[in-house]
C-alpha cells in the first residue's frame, strides 16, 4: 500500500508541473501576446523636448520678444490633496447604490464643514483634532467596499473613519464595518481636519511665502481651474469611445485611469516666482507637499507697452484649438504613443501640448508656426524609479526662427511716450502713429496707445488697473489701434476726393476748375446747408488753397458737382480704403482692419456726397490705411505701398491716367505745411521738408471733440516715408493736437535722414498752377 | 550499464547532480540580476560579480553542511528529531518575543550575526519533517481521525509561529508536507481529501471575510487581492504590480529568451525581488520557455527522485523523511514558480537552490543531505508485510555504515 501511495504521490507531483507548463506556454510561446509583452518590457517613455521659441527683433537687432529663464511653481494634485482619492471612492461606491453627488461637490462640502467648524477661513486651517461628520447613512455594503478599497491608504487610515450609526449620536459605537449579518446597518464617514486638509495648509503656507503677489483664494482658484480642465479633458478623452458604442464599463475604467494619470501629472500654479521663494521651498519641502519647482522659459518683452499690442503675447490654447488638435491627432498628450523618430517627425508638424502657450495676439500670433518651432522627442527606457536609463530613439527639437521686423524699437518707444504724453495733456483717450517707408511699405513704427505690457499680464494688480482704465473705451488697450481701429478720417480724405476729381471728374462747369479759384464766403456752401470750417469763409480758393486751408466748401462742391458715389467708392478703394492693408498681423473679422466704406447705393443726395468728400460719415479708415494713402501720394500716385513687418510685400501699382495728379496732390500737401495759412503751419513743424494734411473728424459732441489726424510724407522733394498720426477724442483739431507727436517723429527722422532739414534741396514740385 | 544508471543507488547521484545544476543556474542568474543593479546598462561586471561570489560561498557552505550531514547516521538524527523540533520552536518563540519586546511591527524573520543571518523558519521546515517522520514512522492510529490530531498539532505550532513573524509563504509549506506524509504513513484518503479541500477553500474564505475578520495584515490582504482580482486593470496597476511585471518578464522572454543579462525587466529594475523570490521570472525573460521548462523539469526530477528514494526505502522514518523533503521541495517550487505567473498568491518564498540567500540554500542542502543519507543507508527493518509468503524472497546484502563492523544478513524484500 505504501508503495502504491508513493507512486500516486509521484503522479500527483507531475500535475502542478503540467499546469505551470500550460501557463508558461500561453505566456511565452503564444505568438499573439508576444509583441505586447515585448513592448511592455521596453518600458519606453516618450519625453517631449520643447523647442525654444524664436526671438523677435527690430530692424537693428534689438530684442522685442525674448526668452527668460524663470522658476514656476507646479503642483501634483494627488500629492497636494490625497483626501480626494477617499472622496472619489466614497462617491463611486455610493453612486452604485443610489444617486449621489459627484466628488467635487463632496469635496466642497468637506471644506465648508471644516471652515465652519473652525470658525475661520480655510486659509487659516490649523491643527483641529475634532472629527467632523462628512457623510451619513452609508449602506453596509458600500461601507465594506469603501474600506476594502481604501484600507491600504495612509490618508484613509489617519484622516477618516467609518463608523456604524447608532440611534443616538452621543453614544455612537466605534465599530468597524463588515459584519455580514448586519447588512441593514448604516455607517457614517468622519474626517479629521488636521490630517485631511493638506491642500489648504500648503496653499496657506504658499500664500504667506508669496506675499501680496497672490492670495490663498487665487491659489485655490488655480487648483480648481486645473481640476476643471482635467474633468473636461477626461470627458473628451472617452467621448469618442462612447460615441463609438464602446462598453460603458470600459469607458468608465478608461476615464478613471485617465483622471488618475492627470491628477498625478504636474500642473502650473504660480508663474515666475522669486528666487527667495524657490529657496524656501527647496529648504523645507516637507512643508509644501505636492509642490514642485520647475524651471522653464518665459517670454519677456523688453519694450513693454511700447510694443505690447504689436508684438503681442502668448496665452493658453482655447478649447476649440484643443479640439482641433485632437481631431487631427496633433495633440502631444500623456497618451501619445510614438516609439520611433520617423513617426514622431510626422506627428510633430503643428503638434502641441495642451499646456502649451501660443501666440494669441500680434506678431506672436501671426508668426506662431515659425516662432514656435517643432517639438523634439526622446524615447527612453526608464527604470522602476522612472529614471532614464537608455535612449531608444531620438529626434531633436527644431527651435523657432528669429523674426527680424521692420520696426525701430527706439522710435517706437519715443512715439509711444509722445502719444501717451500728448493724450494726457489733451485729455484724449487714445492715439496712434504709423510710419512706413515709401514705396517699400516697411513699417518703421506702429504705435497704439493705450497698450498693454505683456510682461505683466499675470499681475493681478495690473490686470485690475487696465480693466478700470479701459472700462469705457472701445476698443480697449488690447487692440493694436493703428491696424485694427478705424475712424472717420475727416479732411485727410480730401486727398481721395481731389484725386478722383482730377482724374475722373465730370467736365468742369463754368469758371470752376480745381485749379482755378472759387469763392468760399461766410462759411456756407450755398445752396447746401453745410458749413465750411471757416466761419468767415476762405474767399477765393482753388485746389491748392483748399488743401492748405482745408476748405470744406470747396470739396463739397467737388463732391457734389463733379463726382458721384460710385466714383468716390472706386477711388477710395484705389487708395486702399475699405480693404485690409495686408499687413502681416492677423486679420480680424468685421471692419476692424479694412475700415469702412459705405456702399454707394446707401449714400443719398448731394448732402451725402458732400459728407463723403470731406471724409465724414461714409468712410472710416485705420491709421495704417491713411499712412498708406499718403505713401501712394508720395510715390506720385505711382504705387500703393503694402505695409509689412516681417515678410516683404510688393506695392500695388496705381493706374492713374495722368502723372500730373500726383504732382498736384504733392504740391497741395506741401503747401499745407509751408503756406502761412496752412493747417500745419505755425505748429512748430515748419523747418521740416515734408508734405502733410490734417484731419479733424467730428464724431460726437459736435464742435467740441474730434479725432485729430495729421498725416504726411517726406522728405521733399523725394519722399522715402509716409506717416499718419491720430489722437482720438481730442478737444483740438488735427494740426495743433498732433504736432508735438509729429515733432518727435520728424526729429527722429531728421537724425536718420538729414535731407528732412536741408533747405538747399528745394521743395518745389513743378506743376501747372 | 543502463540497469546501473536506473538503479536505486544511482538515485542519490542524480539527486546531487540536479541540486548542483539548480545551484549553478541560481549563481548565474543571481549574477545576472545583481551585477546590473543600478547600472542601467547591460554591460555589467564580469562573472562572478560580488553577489554571485557571495552566493557561491553560501553554496560552498551548504555543500559542506551536506557533506557533514550525509555522513551522519540518520537514525541518530531520528532519535534527536523531537529535540531539534523543540529547540527550533523555542528559537522561533524567542524571535517572536524579541519582536514583541522591541515593539517592532514589521516582520522579523532572521537572527542577524556578524557574518551571516539565520532564518529559523527555514530550519523549522526540516525539523517539522523530522519530527513528523519520527512520530508517524510505526503508527497505525493515523488511520483514525483522532490519530491525525497530534500530527496536525505538531505542524500547527511551528506554522503558527512562522505565521506570526509574519511569514505567510513559509507557513503555507507545512500543510502540504503534513498531508503528503500522512498519506504515505497510511492515513485514510477521505480525511486527507477533506483536509486538502478545506485548505483550498480557506484562502478565498479568508479573502472574502478579510474585512470583518482581520486575520491577515494589510499587505497580505493586498497580495490576496492581487491574486483573486488579477484581471482587473486597476488592481494590476496597484496591488498586482509585482505579478504584472513578472508576467511581462516571462512573456517578453518568448521561446528562447532575450539572452543572459539582456532582460530589460531585470536590468531596469522593474521586476521586484528579482534575485530572490522572482528569480524564475528572470530565467524566463533571459532564457525563455526553453529555460523555464528546463528549470521546471529539474525541479520535477528533484521531487520524483526524492520520492523514488522513499519508494526504495523500507525503513519508515527514512521513507517519510524522503517524502516530506520531496514534497517540501515540490510545494515550495510550485508556490514560487506559480506566483510569478499568477497561479498562486504572491508570498515571500525563495526558489530552492536557485534564489539568493544562505538560509534557504543551507536548509535545502541539509534536507537533500538527509535524503541522500536515506538513499545510501540500508537499515534493517521488519514489518508484518515482510513475512508475507506470497512475495518472492529476494536475497540482498544490506550494508549498514554504522555501527562499526559489518552486518550481513538476509531479508526478504
Amino acid at each position: 500500500m505504501v508503495r502504491t501511495r508513493l507512486r500516486v504521490l509521484m503522479v500527483l507531483s507531475t500535475l502542478p508541473v503540467l499546469v505551470i507548463l500550460g501557463r508558461l506556454w500561453s505566456l511565452q510561446v503564444d505568438s499573439d501576446t508576444q509583441l505586447l509583452w515585448r513592448i511592455r518590457a521596453e518600458h519606453a517613455k516618450l519625453v517631449r523636448v520643447a523647442p525654444t521659441r524664436g526671438l523677435i527683433v527690430d530692424r537693428k537687432g534689438r530684442v522685442l520678444a525674448a526668452n527668460r529663464a524663470v522658476f514656476d511653481l507646479h503642483f501634483t494634485y494627488s500629492d497636494l490633496n490625497p483626501r480626494y482619492v477617499v472622496i472619489e471612492v466614497l462617491c463611486e461606491e455610493l453612486a452604485k447604490l443610489e444617486a449621489f453627488p459627484p466628488a467635487h461637490d463632496v469635496e466642497r462640502h468637506l471644506r465648508g464643514l471644516a471652515s465652519e467648524a473652525m470658525a475661520r477661513p480655510l486659509s487659516g486651517v490649523d491643527d483641529v483634532d475634532d472629527e467632523l461628520l462628512l457623510v451619513e447613512g452609508i449602506p453596509a455594503r458600500a461601507a465594506r467596499q469603501i474600506r476594502r478599497r481604501l484600507r491600504s491608504r495612509e490618508i484613509f487610515q489617519r484622516g477618516f473613519s467609518l463608523r456604524r450609526s447608532s440611534e443616538s449620536s452621543s453614544t455612537r459605537r466605534l465599530e468597524e464595518p463588515g459584519n455580514p449579518d448586519d447588512d441593514l446597518a448604516r455607517y457614517e464617514m468622519w474626517f479629521r481636519p488636521s490630517t485631511v486638509m493638506r491642500l489648504e495648509r500648503t496653499l496657506a503656507r504658499l500664500d504667506g511665502l508669496l506675499g501680496t503677489r497672490t492670495s490663498f483664494d487665487t491659489l485655490d482658484a488655480g487648483v480648481e481651474r486645473a481640476l476643471d480642465r482635467i474633468d473636461a479633458w477626461v470627458a473628451n478623452y472617452v467621448k469618442r469611445d462612447r460615441e463609438a458604442g464602446v462598453e460603458e464599463a470600459i469607458c468608465l475604467s478608461k476615464e478613471r485611469n485617465a483622471r488618475r494619470a492627470y491628477l498625478e501629472d504636474s500642473w502650473l500654479l504660480v508663474e515666475d516666482v522669486h528666487l527667495d521663494v524657490v529657496t524656501q521651498i527647496e529648504y523645507r519641502p516637507e512643508l509644501f507637499p505636492g509642490i514642485e519647482i520647475v524651471d522653464g522659459n518665459r517670454r519677456h518683452y523688453p519694450f513693454g507697452e511700447a510694443t505690447g499690442t504689436l508684438v503681442g503675447f502668448l496665452g493658453a490654447l482655447t478649447k476649440t484649438q484643443v479640439d482641433d488638435l485632437e481631431s487631427q491627432d496633433r495633440l502631444l498628450d500623456l497618451w501619445t504613443r510614438v516609439r520611433s523618430a520617423e513617426a514622431f517627425a510626422v506627428l510633430r508638424e503643428g503638434a502641441l501640448r495642451r499646456t502649451d502657450r501660443v501666440g494669441v495676439y500680434g506678431l506672436e500670433n501671426f508668426y506662431e508656426e515659425r516662432l514656435r518651432g517643432l517639438y523634439g522627442m526622446r524615447v527612453v527606457q526608464v527604470d522602476s524609479g522612472m529614471r532614464e536609463r537608455s535612449v531608444l530613439a531620438t529626434l531633436g527639437a527644431r527651435d523657432g526662427v528669429t523674426l527680424r521686423t521692420t520696426i525701430d524699437a527706439e522710435l517706437q518707444t519715443l512715439l509711444h511716450e509722445a502719444v501717451r504724453q500728448r493724450t494726457g495733456e489733451l485729455g484724449a483717450i487714445a492715439g496712434s502713429v504709423v510710419l512706413m517707408s515709401v514705396p517699400d511699405g516697411e513699417v518703421l513704427a506702429s504705435v497704439g496707445y493705450p497698450s498693454i505690457d505683456p510682461n505683466r499680464l499675470s499681475d493681478v494688480e495690473y490686470a485690475r488697473d487696465i480693466k478700470r482704465r479701459w472700462a469705457d473705451m472701445k476698443p480697449g488697450g488690447w487692440v493694436h489701434r493703428p491696424f485694427y481701429h478705424a475712424l472717420d478720417p475727416g479732411s485727410i480724405f480730401k486727398v481721395v476726393t481731389a484725386a478722383a476729381a482730377l482724374e475722373d471728374g465730370d467736365a468742369w462747369e463754368g469758371e470752376v476748375d480745381p485749379l482755378r479759384e472759387y469763392e468760399c464766403v461766410s462759411g456756407d456752401a450755398r445752396p447746401f446747408k453745410l458749413r465750411c470750417a471757416s466761419r468767415w469763409g476762405h474767399h477765393d480758393v482753388n485746389l491748392y488753397k483748399a488743401f492748405s486751408v482745408s476748405c470744406n466748401n470747396y470739396f463739397y462742391y467737388l463732391g457734389a458737382k463733379h463726382l458721384d458715389t460710385t466714383r468716390f467708392d472706386t477711388w477710395a478703394r484705389r487708395f486702399g480704403f475699405g480693404e485690409s492693408p495686408g499687413l502681416d498681423l492677423a486679420r480680424r473679422s468685421g471692419r476692424h482692419d479694412s475700415g469702412y466704406l459705405r456702399a454707394p447705393q446707401e449714400i443719398h443726395g448731394e448732402a451725402g456726397l458732400c459728407s463723403y468728400a470731406i471724409g465724414q460719415s461714409h468712410v472710416q479708415a485705420t491709421p495704417v490705411q491713411v499712412a498708406r494713402m499718403m505713401g501712394a501720394v508720395a510715390t506720385g500716385c505711382d504705387s500703393l505701398p503694402t505695409p509689412w513687418l516681417v515678410d516683404r510685400a510688393a506695392p500695388r501699382p496705381l493706374e492713374f491716367s495722368s502723372p500730373r495728379t500726383g504732382k498736384v496732390l504733392t504740391e497741395s500737401l506741401k503747401l499745407v505745411v509751408s503756406q502761412v495759412d496752412g493747417t500745419i503751419y505755425n505748429v512748430g513743424l515748419e523747418r521740416y521738408r515734408f508734405a502733410g494734411k490734417t484731419g479733424t473728424a467730428q464724431f460726437r459732441d459736435q464742435g467740441t471733440r474730434y479725432h485729430a489726424w495729421l498725416a504726411g510724407f517726406g522728405p521733399l522733394p523725394r519722399p522715402s516715408w509716409a506717416f499718419a498720426i491720430v489722437l482720438e477724442d481730442s478737444p483740438q483739431g488735427g494740426g495743433k493736437a498732433c504736432a508735438p507727436v509729429a515733432r518727435v517723429l520728424l526729429d527722429w527722422l531728421a537724425k536718420e535722414d538729414p535731407r528732412l532739414l536741408d533747405s538747399s534741396l528745394g521743395d518745389t514740385v513743378e506743376v501747372e498752377r | 550499464m543502463i540497469a546501473g544508471l536506473l538503479s536505486p543507488t544511482a538515485t542519490r547521484w542524480y539527486l546531487l547532480l540536479v541540486a548542483l545544476l539548480l545551484t549553478v543556474i541560481g549563481v548565474v542568474f543571481v549574477h545576472s540580476t545583481m551585477a546590473l543593479q543600478g547600472q542601467g546598462t547591460l554591460d555589467g561586471e564580469g562573472f562572478p560579480g560580488i553577489v554571485a561570489r557571495k552566493q557561491m560561498i553560501k553554496a560552498g557552505v551548504a555543500l559542506l553542511a551536506l557533506l557533514v550531514v550525509v555522513r551522519i547516521d540518520y537514525r541518530w538524527i531520528e532519535r534527536r528529531a523531537y529535540v531539534a523540533y523543540g529547540i527550533i520552536v523555542l528559537v522561533l518563540c524567542a524571535l517572536l518575543a524579541g519582536k514583541i519586546l522591541d515593539g517592532d511591527r514589521g516582520p522579523i524573520r532572521w537572527f542577524r550575526f556578524a557574518l551571516f543571518d539565520v532564518q529559523p523558519s527555514e530550519l523549522m521546515k526540516l525539523a517539522a519533517i523530522l519530527c513528523l517522520a519520527r512520530y508517524l514512522r510505526y503508527r497505525q492510529d493515523q488511520r483514525r481521525l483522532g490519530g491525525l490530531l497530534l500530527p496536525a498539532l505538531l505542524t500547527s505550532v511551528p506554522m503558527g509561529l512562522v505565521l506570526l513573524q509574519p511569514d505567510l509563504g513559509t507557513s503555507l509549506m507545512f500543510p502540504p508536507v503534513l498531508l503528503a506524509m500522512l498519506f504515505v504513513a497510511g492515513a485514510r484518503r477521505r480525511y486527507l481529501v477533506v483536509v486538502a479541500l478545506l485548505g483550498i477553500v480557506a484562502l478565498p474564505t479568508v479573502y472574502l471575510l478579510g474585512d470583518s475578520m482581520p486575520i491577515l495584515r494589510g499587505y497580505q490582504m493586498r497580495r490576496l487581492t492581487a491574486f483573486f482580482e488579477q484581471g482587473d486593470a486597476t488592481v494590476r496597476g496597484r496591488e498586482a504590480y509585482h505579478l504584472d511585471q513578472s508576467e511581462v518578464a516571462l512573456g517578453s522572454g518568448g521561446i528562447f529568451g532575450r539572452g543572459l543579462g539582456k532582460g530589460s525587466q531585470n536590468a531596469l529594475g522593474h521586476l521586484p525581488a528579482k534575485h530572490t523570490d522572482f528569480i524564475f521570472s528572470v530565467v524566463g525573460e533571459e532564457w525563455g520557455f526553453v529555460g523555464t521548462a528546463s528549470v521546471l523539469g529539474l525541479f520535477l526530477l528533484l521531487v520524483l527522485l526524492c520520492l523514488r528514494v522513499g519508494l526504495h526505502t523500507r525503513e519508515p522514518f527514512g521513507r517519510l523523511v524522503s517524502v516530506g523533503v520531496g514534497v517540501a521541495f515540490g510545494a515550495q517550487s510550485f508556490q514560487n514558480i506559480g506566483m510569478t505567473m499568477g497561479l498562486t498568491p504572491i508570498t515571500g518564498l525563495p526558489l530552492p537552490f536557485v534564489s539568493y540567500g544562505g538560509s534557504s540554500l543551507v536548509s535545502s542542502y541539509l534536507a537533500l543531505a538527509l535524503v541522500l543519507r536515506v538513499a545510501s543507508q540500508r537499515v534493517a527493518v521488519v514489518a508484518s508485510k515482510d513475512l508475507d509468503p506470497q512475495e518472492d524472497p529476494v536475497v540482498v546484502q544490506v550494508e549498514d555504515e554504522r555501527p562499526a563492523g559489518s552486518l550481513t544478513t538476509q531479508w526478504p524484500l
